[in-house]
């Protein structure tokens, strides 16, 4: 008996206890959206964001597909859809579109995402886009720079801020690259400095490319850091008009041309997909 | 598409400005994680929640910021945001009462490093109705009822009890 009246006194004192729960799981998406680029400026630009849930990345999105909306208007139609791409072979993996948005100012984007069982949830975040990118935009030459070589700064440790400098990258100013007739990969990074999976791992991503193509082309490591204490940029970081958010990644063809150019997050085959073409 | 209100736009502008000045004069070496979000993501709320408080694994700086816009890109006005008084990891929105529908969080914030990184992330305010709450009431008087008569069966126990010689 007395066992059946601790039993009601538990069951009683958690009724007491259990309130009306504030929260509830539903059907509003969990996904958090982290745009990860930055260079998005009038026209065509790449955008790319992760996808988290909680504090890893959300692993059941199958596909992507966004709209871009207006805020300022009325506008109920979609200035831009399309899909975006998954690359999972990074740190983080991440999504990457190239949408086209005219005019500068703040846009809705509105992302369907459809998962492994089969839902579509959709998660909405503004983005800037700016009227010109200050970077050097497709189609252009950039800067002849006379960025530091291993013939100008022998000492491999001050070419760049990671723990084992691979002297390949710093044979060629991108000037005398320029002179060559090869495609060329020009990463404006620091990998010392910049620890985290957001950036830290696109060194090793132009690492993987540069060991699979060969000498097929040119790659240039510029650190986006002079001094590694004091933090000052290198002069080249404001020759190529770039902000201070760093990496960067530019391929440029046999003609010194910008064919693809990258802020922030940059797997391998993102990476191998926009360089390939170049050298087959 | 509901028309977004300027004072949204106004913000955006100082930030990108914040963000742009603080970022060309310190470099990062970190990036502020987000921890804790309250009200998290994905979460269904049955009443307007007073504040959105967020939590990241560094010192936060002047300029870190949270906007609030309903699935209609329409800007939630009169939210005040600051860093926490006695824990500047901290990054609160004290709110208007929102009405039933789904919201949008897009932070912005700068670590003490000088780092800006951003995301966004929805929760929805539910609507409650009339027999949402009577069910409610209902559930709360059974349970507290349960619980009283437990106590008294409890404290009456020995009236109950068997004798150990069986009569």
């Amino acid at each position: 008996m007395r066992k059946y009246l601790f039993y009601l006194l538990i069951f009683g004192l958690i009724g007491c206890g259990a309130s009306e729960s504030d929260v509830v799981r539903g059907t509003v998406s969990p996904i958090q959206v982290r745009v990860v680029s930055w260079d998005h400026a009038a026209g065509e630009f790449r955008l790319s964001f992760a996808l988290l849930d909680g504090p890893e990345a959300a692993d059941n999105i199958t596909a992507v597909s966004l709209q871009i909306f207006s805020i300022d208007d009325d506008q109920e139609t979609a200035v831009w859809q399309g899909s975006a791409t998954s690359f999972s072979d990074y740190e983080i993996p991440y999504w990457t579109a190239h949408p086209t948005v005219t005019e500068a100012g703040f846009w809705g984007v509105n992302a369907e995402l459809n998962t492994t069982d089969g839902e579509t949830i959709a998660s909405d975040f503004i983005i800037e886009v700016v009227a010109e990118s200050g970077s050097p935009l497709l189609g252009d030459v950039p800067p002849a720079s006379q960025n530091k070589t291993l013939a100008t700064e022998s000492d491999l440790t001050k070419l760049s801020s990671g723990p084992d400098p691979n002297p390949a990258y710093y044979q060629l100013t991108v000037a005398e690259a320029l002179a060559q007739d090869k495609p060329i990969v020009v990463g404006f990074i620091t990998p010392g400095l910049c620890q985290t999976e957001w950036c830290a791992p696109v060194l090793g991503s132009v690492d993987s490319i540069r060991e699979a193509v060969g000498d097929s082309a040119n790659f240039i490591h510029i650190e986006v850091f002079d001094d590694f204490q004091a933090l000052t940029l290198v002069p080249e970081m404001a020759e190529w008009g770039l902000d201070t958010r760093e990496p960067w990644v530019f391929v440029l063809n046999q003609e010194g041309q910008v064919t693809a150019k990258f802020s922030g997050p940059l797997s391998p085959r993102e990476l191998d997909e926009a360089l390939r073409p170049l050298i087959e | 598409m509901k028309k977004i209100f300027k004072p949204f736009k106004q913000r955006m502008l100082l930030f990108i400005a914040l963000f742009g000045l603080l970022i060309s004069v310190q470099q990062l070496q970190a990036h502020a994680e987000l921890l804790e979000a309250i009200p998290g993501p994905g979460e269904i709320l049955i009443e307007s929640p007073t504040q959105v408080l967020l939590t990241f694994d560094e010192p936060l700086k002047e300029g870190s910021d949270i906007f609030i816009f309903t699935s209609g890109f329409q800007y939630v006005e009169d939210i005040t945001v600051s860093i926490g008084g006695s824990n500047d990891r901290q990054l609160i929105a004290d709110l208007p009462p929102l009405a039933a529908n789904e919201y949008n969080v897009q932070w912005s914030v700068i670590s003490a490093d000088g780092h800006a990184i951003s995301g966004t992330y929805a929760f929805q305010v539910q609507a409650k109705s009339a027999s949402t709450d009577i069910f409610y009431w209902l559930i709360g008087v059974l349970m507290i009822g349960f619980g009283v008569i437990g106590v008294v069966f409890w404290k009456n126990r020995g009236k109950y009890e068997t004798a150990p010689n069986g009569l």
